[in-house]
């Protein structure tokens, strides 16, 4: 098993004792009954996608900050900091562990909210990029945070720069300074999420452009994760 | 002092000066020493002489450095990537442990990480004493015993040199003397250490070699022994039982044993104790230094 893998396992047992997973499931159990909820009025796949859009954004980056918070706050990355474990390792560990449950947690919602009526092989690649570049979001807010509260401001201004594109996505009418808003990852990572419903009216085209320029900020993201992870967060300093 | 050649020395400081943002004045200023292998070197001095400023430059946790030129294992230390932890431990003096997870359980998760062979882990916590405590969750540690997971931490992979810093700090008698009995051991393996310590007893009893540090400036490295002894009265102190009350008499050690009121009193009076006279090492840091080492002014 390579360092990458067992990093992995690690992460998940500390998730698992930290009682992430049983925090998740209880967020995703309260999603799917508000899709399942909803399901009987044939609501639009648009509002389903932002439905959905509330996992990556509860676990991608509440979880994750929280994670490496108490990661800091019990000084282990000044332990991790004096060891061999490479700063991608650590990013990847995080990325891959917290995407995953999201994942999870996103089938489950979509499954609930649609009945089932999924393209799977477009709502799974959909989620694992919305996902990841909600981790590394999380990654981006937590580095700078010196405390919960710091966090917790971070957090409340990056999920309100977030919800903004809603506008330009919900109403499609919008002017051309409110379709700038569409430049916001979020834009793209809600395209991607509603192209995976069945129903949806999204065009191959479209789809790709979104996912190419999801994954831009998701490389940008990585480079500068594991950059600050060694310049920063490894050392416990915000 | 030992005389070595530079490729002997694991550990090669010159002129090393570091300021931490925003300070007005350098943390530490031209800091030169050497660690031979094989040797237990203390760093000595006060809280805020610059101890931990420098272990944690040596250990990379600070990379960029004001001045000055530092060398591990024969190689500059901006040189050396995450790699260098493969043949280097570090122990910290606060507790730094996941505590959702067991003993074993954290030493696991970092031995995970090293590519050359890792310690029998059972058996790295039965030697520093934490052989019952394996399967408990750390949240349910003393502070004592996760200083000690501390040390077993950073001997997981049997590296070449360790950083210990404040290895006995918080820790009973019993369990103190147990760290020094391993750190000892450690050195009879031909392992290179380097303590940060303010604890007097811990240098004079391990170290090989100390560096007096205060205001971020190195004022003296030498052996404890030439320390004491240059600093020191070449005298022993003779306490006699006169009428009921102690009496205490000085005698050059020059010719002692042909000092005869010394000879007399041995052979005739009613001797308590016989003490040489070499300094201590608290009282050599106060002279050298001019501060005691609770970082207090010394006023002889």
């Amino acid at each position: 098993m390579n360092a990458t893998l067992r990093m992995i396992r690690w992460d998940m047992l500390l998730q698992i004792r930290s009682h992430l997973y049983s925090a998740t499931a209880m967020a995703t159990l309260s999603l799917c009954l508000v899709g399942a909820l909803l399901h009987p009025l044939d609501i639009s796949e648009k509002l389903l996608a932002l439905l959905l859009f509330a996992d990556p954004a509860v676990i991608g980056l509440t979880l994750t900050g929280a994670f490496v918070l108490m990661e800091r706050g019990n000084n282990t990355l000044l332990a991790l900091a004096v060891s061999p474990l490479r700063g991608s390792t650590y990013v990847f560990a995080k990325i891959a562990t917290f995407s995953g449950l999201g994942i999870l947690s996103g089938i489950a919602v979509a499954i609930a909210a649609s009945d089932g009526d999924l393209r799977f092989a477009i709502m799974l690649p959909s989620l694992s990029l919305t996902n990841a570049a909600a981790v590394l979001f999380g990654f981006a807010l937590v580095t700078r945070a010196n405390s919960v509260n710091s966090f917790l401001v971070h957090m409340s201004v990056a999920l309100l720069i977030m919800v903004v594109p809603f506008i330009p996505y919900l109403d499609e009418t919008s002017n051309n300074a409110l379709l700038m808003l569409a430049l916001i990852p979020s834009y793209s990572m809600l395209v991607l999420l509603e192209a995976g419903f069945a129903e949806a009216s999204i065009s191959l085209a479209q789809y790709l452009l979104n996912c190419s320029y999801v994954m831009v900020w998701i490389i940008i993201g990585w480079f500068w994760a594991v950059r600050e992870y060694q310049n920063h967060i490894r050392l416990g300093g915000a | 002092m030992f005389l070595m050649d530079d490729a002997d020395n694991v550990i090669s400081v010159q002129g090393l000066s570091f300021a931490y943002p925003g300070s007005p004045s350098p943390t530490i200023e031209k800091i030169s020493f050497e660690v031979p292998r094989g040797v237990i070197f203390g760093l000595l001095g006060p809280s805020g002489a610059g101890k931990s400023t420098i272990q944690r430059i040596l250990t990379r946790q600070i990379r960029g450095i004001d001045g000055g030129r530092v060398n591990v294992f024969g190689r500059d230390l901006s040189s050396w990537d995450h790699s260098l932890f493969e043949r280097v431990g570090v122990g910290f003096e606060l507790p730094n442990h996941y505590p959702k997870l067991t003993a074993l359980e954290n030493l696991e998760l970092f031995a995970s990480f090293y590519q050359s062979e890792t310690s029998d882990l059972t058996e790295l916590l039965e030697r520093v004493g934490l052989g019952n405590a394996a399967r408990l969750r750390v949240s349910d540690f003393s502070k004592g015993m996760q200083v000690r997971l501390n040390l077993a931490r950073a001997l997981i992979h049997n590296p070449e040199l360790l950083y210990l810093d404040e290895p006995t700090t918080g820790l009973d008698p019993t369990t103190a003397q147990l760290i020094r009995d391993l750190i000892a051991d450690l050195k009879s393996q031909g392992k290179t250490i380097v303590l940060t310590t303010h604890n007097m007893h811990d240098a004079d009893a391990l170290c090989d070699e100390i560096g007096f540090l205060a205001k971020g400036k190195m004022r003296i490295v030498d052996t404890p022994k030439a320390l004491k002894l240059r600093y020191g009265e070449a005298s022993v102190r003779v306490t006699l039982k006169e009428d009921g009350e102690s009496v205490p008499r000085h005698f050059p050690l020059t010719d002692l044993g042909q000092n005869s009121d010394f000879l007399g009193l041995i052979n005739n009076g009613h001797v308590e104790t016989i003490h040489s006279q070499e300094a201590t090492l608290d009282k050599v840091f106060q002279i050298v230094t001019g501060e005691s080492l609770d970082g207090t002014v010394s006023k002889s």
